[in-house]
């Protein structure tokens, strides 16, 4: 996921001297297309920005018989039409970058409507493979399809193959080979000036979607009937299907999973143990991370003096951008190694698709798509990655919808500030007496803290999360519904999806991928936001101004904001400041409000309660707290993430100010109440 | 149950009698039940959504098979060529279907 320029490029541009042969793979959703990408390419994969796109694309290197086969593994799409993103970014890249082959990987099991996107292609390009994958369990449900036959019927090379074991894949490589010699001689001939053209003709436009004369729509509805004309008449001529067992693996399945007794307690189980383990288990990774980061920064610092470097060149560089750089990375890195993975299984599985259809009369009341659902629990991993992950939804409404408000879940890095104040707003309140009356200060309340029962406080962190979690969740309903109805109003919407058979999911590959896929692409945007605000913290708290830092002036300036939200100035800068990642905003609180000069990790829970208690904080601060880091924008990677998923600067904005705006509105209340329930 | 209207108007011009009419009249594809099926007559949906369906391989003549029902009934698992799609309630009730027996 490469942000800075469009290397990948470069590199389909060498098809022409005929160094490296492009190869796309382009697919229906679920047809094992990505497993034959993995098992074709093995490790050697890379991302890439192509020109002009602003998704990115995996590709693969192959070395076959002396030659270069670059692969690139298109979107699935069941369509060309180009009516979603990712049908539009497949299509873009047969037309704008004609690949020297284009490989239709088909699902054997389901053939006629899988050669839909055959015939598309084929109008598109002429030098197209087609590979008929999984054979293996098309046979075990007595489908036996005559290969010949039907690169007869097509005027197609058809190989099959099962990409789980690789059988067929050398002489799919083979064939691939033939096509890209046949087609390199061809090129001569000014073939690929015709790609554009056909497309025109065809109406597999860009604009095609928007094509809402009546003439265009009965066009296209003409040419998609005589497509399944057609494909039936193939699949009678090359298929021969035996009688079917009556109930398969997929239907018992999902009696149970999609049922009403079992469907959703069995995903609040699946869901919870997917973020008990990421919670648990990123703990012990982070220390150890902050361990080494901290190692490694003794070993900089001693480097910087060594060369004699100026102290604040060493501030902004060590103790600003690095610091905060590493701490973000520790925090960050180790929640989303293990949850996106652990996440990925359960898509590759095909479970994902029934949660979404499970809760989608949920979501329908709030207009709302059931895919949502899968957003939002990405969120919980990172609110980035869930607003990548909205682009499983095809409907443009729904999907922004699912971008604007996937904030409000809280993602990992969120917890465990939600944890932190949870626990000071109960200590808040068991121990008001004691704290207003006692003037001896932290000690007492230090020691007061460490006694309480370990019991009560794993009951208090986990009815906060729960709490959290709902909040969050009763929130995105109320905001869709509303943005709905509002902005969104005019943006079509339409609900489609495919409940894929259930699939044994291959691990390493999946893991593989979901660690470069989400984890790194993540981690990469994460520092690149962190670095310069890392730089700006530094020089806020350690230029002076009248006696004064710029921080500590900020949070002054900021504090009659803060306090009608019932949180006070430098808590709202925190969370301003915290915008390159939340994980910051305590670290950067506790700065302030100690007048240091850089974030430092704080000894215990304990320390850092008596430090916000002797600060004026009580239970409402804690709550406010609690519900603004709940409810407040998302982080700057978030942002970033919504500019490039939806391509406009609008929608990031709103992505900030509708957060903001519900937050405040929330506090705000929050403070009438509280005022009015203690009669002042 | 939906009486389809342009199956009255067409049997009425080839000159039916009404009960030869109401005998193959359509039925909206969300009045089957689990494990019914149907072929597809006509949709009476527009916008994107019609040309998705038809793309996924809701077109005129296709089999389907109301596969199970969501929950609260709001969404229909139909299978149509080999596939299982998920469909709304209130779609379902735009596609017209004869019913199998």
């Amino acid at each position: 996921m490469d942000l800075e320029v469009h290397n990948g490029g470069s590199e389909s541009n060498c098809s022409a001297d005929g160094r490296q042969i492009v190869v796309a793979l382009a697919g229906n959703p679920n047809v094992g297309k990505s497993t034959l990408f993995n098992s074709l390419t093995g490790l050697n994969q890379h991302t890439g920005n192509w020109p002009g796109k602003t998704v990115d694309l995996f590709y693969g290197i192959v070395p076959y018989q002396g030659k270069k086969y670059s692969l690139v593994d298109l979107p699935g799409t069941y369509s060309l039409r180009a009516s979603s993103i990712e049908e539009q970014v497949a299509r873009d890249f047969i037309v704008n970058e004609r690949p020297d082959v284009t490989v239709c990987v088909v699902d054997a099991t389901n053939l006629e409507r899988n050669l839909n996107l055959v015939f598309q292609v084929r109008e598109l390009t002429p030098n197209c493979v087609v590979c008929l994958n999984l054979i293996d369990e098309a046979a075990l449900r007595g489908i036996h399809i005559d290969a010949a036959r039907l690169e007869q019927e097509l005027g197609l090379p058809v190989v099959p193959a099962v990409a789980r074991d690789g059988t067929g894949l050398e002489q799919l490589m083979r064939t691939i080979a033939a096509v890209a010699r046949k087609a390199d001689i061809s090129k001569a001939g000014e073939l690929g000036e015709n790609i554009e053209v056909a497309a025109e003709s065809n109406g597999y436009t860009r604009e095609g979607e928007e094509a809402d004369s009546r003439q265009d729509v009965g066009d296209a509805e003409q040419q998609i009937h005589a497509v399944y004309q057609e494909a039936s008449r193939i699949v009678s001529k090359a298929v021969c299907e035996t009688a079917r067992p009556r109930k398969d693996f997929t239907a018992i399945l999902d009696d149970i999973v999609t049922s009403r007794r079992f469907g959703v307690p069995l995903m609040l189980v699946l869901l919870g143990v997917v973020l008990f383990i990421t919670l648990y288990l990123s703990n012990y990774v982070s220390d150890l991370l902050f361990w080494l980061f901290s190692k490694l920064e003794d070993y900089l610092t001693a480097l910087f003096m060594h060369l004699g470097v100026s102290s604040w060149l060493h501030g902004i560089l060590v103790l600003g951008v690095y610091r905060t750089v590493t701490w973000v990375a520790a925090v960050m890195f180790p929640p989303m190694a293990i949850f996106f993975p652990l996440f990925t299984l359960l898509e590759d599985a095909g479970y994902l698709p029934r949660v979404a259809f499970n809760l989608d009369h949920i979501f329908q009341k709030c207009h709302g798509h059931g895919k949502q659902a899968l957003t939002m629990a990405m969120g919980f991993g990172c609110n980035a990655a869930g607003v990548v992950a909205a682009r499983i939804i095809e409907s443009p409404r729904e999907r922004l919808i699912a971008i604007l408000t996937n904030t409000f879940v809280p993602c990992n890095g969120r917890f465990p500030s939600l944890l932190l104040f949870a626990s000071v707003f109960y200590h808040g309140i068991t121990r008001v007496p004691q704290s207003a009356t006692s003037a001896a200060g932290h000690a007492l309340n230090t020691g007061a803290y460490t006694q309480g029962s370990a019991l009560m406080s794993a009951a208090v962190s986990g009815a906060a999360v729960l709490s959290a979690i709902s909040i969050g969740v009763i929130s995105t309903f109320v905001v869709s519904y509303v943005l709905s109805k509002t902005i969104l109003k005019g943006v079509p919407s339409t609900f489609i999806m495919e409940l894929p058979p259930y699939r044994k999911p291959k691990v390493v590959q999946v893991i593989i991928r979901a660690f470069k896929d989400r984890t790194i692409f993540v981690l990469k945007r994460a520092v690149l936001v962190a670095a310069p605000c890392g730089a700006i913290t530094w020089v806020l708290a350690n230029t002076r101004l009248g006696g004064q830092t710029l921080l500590g002036a900020s949070a002054a300036f900021l504090n009659p904001v803060g306090q009608m939200l019932g949180l006070d100035g430098v808590t709202l800068l925190a969370f301003i400041l915290g915008f390159p990642a939340n994980e910051i905003v305590i670290p950067i609180a506790l700065m302030a409000y100690l007048s240091q000069g850089a974030v430092s990790q704080p000894a215990s829970i304990g320390a850092v309660q008596s430090v916000l208690f002797s600060h004026g904080w009580t239970w409402v601060t804690a709550l406010s707290a609690m519900l603004f880091s709940l409810l407040h924008f998302p982080c700057g990677t978030t942002v970033y993430t919504v500019y490039k998923e939806t391509g406009s600067k609008k929608w990031a904005l709103l992505s900030i100010v509708i957060p903001v705006g519900f937050a405040c509105t929330v506090l705000m209340l929050l403070q009438g109440i509280v005022r009015v329930l203690s009669g002042t | 149950m939906i009486i389809c209207r342009l199956c009255i108007q067409f049997g009425l011009e080839s000159g039916e009698n009404v009960s030869e009419v109401l005998s193959h009249s359509c039925v909206a594809l969300s009045e089957l039940s689990p494990g019914e099926a149907g072929t597809l007559h006509h949709s009476n949906l527009n916008g994107i959504l019609r040309l998705r369906l038809m793309d996924l391989g809701f077109t005129h003549g296709a089999l389907v098979e109301v596969v199970r029902k969501g929950p609260g009934g709001r969404l229909l698992a139909v299978r149509v060529r080999g596939t299982v799609m998920a469909i709304r309630h209130k779609d379902a009730v735009r596609l017209l279907v004869s019913r199998l027996r």
